[in-house]
């Protein structure tokens, strides 16, 4: 947000581009990461991600300062995830999330001081659905490691950073967040803690995402539960020897057969990143103030990106299964960015007021220091400066994690034990072939998870 | 030490001296599965439970078998003798059973101490299980609190 000045406002040119300098190297610098991503996207269409984290690597001194650096390291440790290269992913995702936690704890007690500067000087802490996402690919990364045991730690992480988010919007006492629980991670945890041999927390977790699906994300985000997961229940309820619970679901349609189906064969299970998340832009709300200044203040838009697939399908020379949506990250985001919108509003006008009774301080004193030494109109000089700087550089703060999909898929497969091929097709809305990722030397065991995570940008 | 005290404890109940005592003093044999990690912090369990296995083994009371994550190496040296025809190969009559399994995992909790620092609690637990009975013969806890270092990585 920025104030508009008189216009009999004047500045020398000098004084205003000494003044604007950082403020357009801030703006530069948003450019900067944003022409970034335009040059490693091309790479990320190919499948190239190793290559696309080396450029990022080799723009992060240029592109991107110190305040960004939680979205630095959330696009890098997405593109070494799916180059395969999983503990630099993972060092990279714990490192935003500490960075986060430090500037979650400094923006409750931020204050005032805030309220001065423009959002894009300050340091990015993350949306909260970034702050919850980026354990889905940690715990992807130990899983895929076969490390089951730190893959739950990862997503109990997310669970509690869930938690924390809803007890810090409810003592804000405002609108407070509508993304309060993840059914995707739920359902993740229940296949890792079934892999474990946990039947009866795994049983806890898949029924805690069914009635997530059921109860938030269907109102909310528009999907209900896949339709395997009354099958996971019913088998995990088999297991756990809870046969009447395993009765309800079946009246879903589950027949209960996966859990023979699992003895004999293994499973694989591809989770697929589709799209891209949505991508901010800037909108003004434009207001006149006393002595003829205008406020304006710029607040992020979430303007989805477009993408072709609306279908994905496992193919395994020719035993085929079809994906599930289970995350939709674009819908979470702008529904919940959507809802928070008085908030953000609220906030940034308060910015903007800020500022105004800055500039008008500015005006006050410089004009009593012009008239202690018998001359006039320094004041205005400096409060019209100001206020250009402000008009000409309030910029939204438009930083996200660019890397993240629009959506998560899975698919999932019972192949013999063996070593397979299996081809990720990805179709658009005509059933025509969009793009597709060919998974080499998939292993398979008999009773066994094998986990696979592709994207596609198509 | 958390680990020494914890098997101190166990080595002296009354269920060591009952199994001698069925057992014609022989020493019983115990397969430990390594200390879960079932908190929400990453923790590196590995290290406490090699000191765990150290303990046991080095008291000279029970027997050791190799953890069941160890297994597999034992298996693969077992196969590559099979394939190579050794004397030995294929042969597991002189595996060990176990008479008990020794099991344990680490939950952690928040609290804040008198100077508003957040302090991690840590709670051990750890369970011996008799296998034909599937009785649980001991249990103990240990919980021990740190100060939680807020280290950010450097950019």
């Amino acid at each position: 947000m920025h104030l508009c000045p008189r216009p009999s406002g004047s500045s020398h040119p000098a004084v205003r581009l000494l003044l604007v300098a950082p403020f357009l190297a801030v703006v530069a610098c948003q450019h900067g990461m944003m022409g970034t991503y335009q040059r490693v996207r091309p790479y990320m269409a190919d499948g190239r991600y190793g290559e696309a984290a080396e450029m990022l690597t080799a723009a992060k001194d240029e592109a991107y300062n110190k305040r960004d650096r939680v979205m630095f390291w959330l696009d890098r440790g997405t593109l070494r995830h799916y180059a395969g290269d999983l503990e630099a992913s993972t060092e990279d995702l714990v490192a935003a999330e500490k960075a986060m936690d430090v500037l979650f704890t400094k923006s409750v007690s931020r204050g005032v001081a805030s309220m001065l500067t423009n959002p894009t000087v300050t340091e990015y802490e993350g949306e909260d659905y970034e702050k919850v996402l980026l354990y889905l690919y940690t715990a992807l990364n130990h899983a895929m490691a076969g490390d089951l045991e730190n893959a739950l730690v990862e997503v109990r992480r997310a669970q509690d950073r869930l938690h924390a988010l809803e007890v810090y919007y409810r003592q804000e006492g405002g609108l407070g967040t509508i993304y309060t629980q993840d059914a995707f991670l739920y359902w993740f945890a229940g296949i890792l803690l079934e892999e474990e041999g946990s039947h009866n927390d795994a049983l806890v977790a898949f029924r805690r995402a069914f009635a997530a699906y059921q109860d938030d994300y269907a109102p909310l985000f528009g999907i209900g539960p896949p339709p395997f997961l009354a099958e996971d229940v019913v088998r995990a309820a088999l297991r756990s020897g809870m046969d009447d619970l395993a009765s309800e679901y079946r009246a879903l349609g589950a027949s209960g057969r996966s859990t023979e189906a699992l003895a004999a064969n293994g499973e694989l299970i591809v989770i697929i990143g589709v799209g891209e998340s949505p991508l901010k832009y800037d909108t003004f709300i434009t207001a006149p103030a006393p002595g003829g200044y205008l406020i304006r203040v710029a607040l992020p838009a979430l303007q989805p990106i477009p993408f072709l697939t609306r279908r994905v399908r496992l193919d395994a020379r020719g035993v085929r299964a079809d994906a599930t949506i289970v995350e939709p990250v674009e819908t979470i985001a702008v529904e919940n960015y959507a809802h928070r919108l008085p908030n953000i509003t609220a906030m940034a006008t308060a910015r903007a007021i800020a500022k105004y009774a800055a500039v008008k301080g500015i005006e006050i004193a410089g004009n009593a220091a012009s008239r202690h030494h018998g001359s006039s109109g320094l004041g205005d000089l400096l409060g019209g400066v100001v206020s250009v700087v402000n008009y000409f550089t309030e910029e939204a703060d438009k930083r996200s994690w660019r890397t993240l999909p629009a959506e998560f898929h899975v698919a999932r497969l019972y192949l013999p034990e063996g070593t397979h091929r299996v081809d990720v097709v990805f179709e658009d809305a005509m059933g025509r072939e969009v793009d597709r990722i060919s998974l080499e030397e998939v292993t398979i065991r008999v009773g066994r998870r094998t986990f696979r995570s592709v994207r596609s940008l198509e | 030490m958390v680990a020494q005290e914890m098997i101190q404890d166990c080595l002296t109940r009354p269920w060591l001296e009952g199994f001698k005592a069925q057992n014609l003093g022989r020493l019983p044999v115990v397969r430990f599965h390594s200390i879960k990690n079932r908190s929400s912090d990453r923790i590196d369990t590995k290290f406490f439970s090699k000191q765990v296995e150290r303990e046991l083994l080095n008291s000279g009371q029970v027997e050791i078998l190799a953890a069941m994550d160890e297994m597999t190496d034992v298996f693969n040296e077992q196969e590559l003798e099979a394939s190579k025809g050794g004397p030995d190969a294929g042969d597991y009559s002189q595996e060990l059973d176990a008479d008990f399994i020794l099991t344990g995992w680490v939950v952690t909790q928040n609290e804040t101490d008198g100077y508003g620092r957040t302090v991690k609690a840590y709670l051990v637990t750890m369970e011996l299980i008799d296998t034909k009975t599937t009785r649980k013969v001991w249990m103990g806890e240990k919980r021990i609190r740190k100060i939680v270092d807020q280290a950010a990585y450097s950019w």
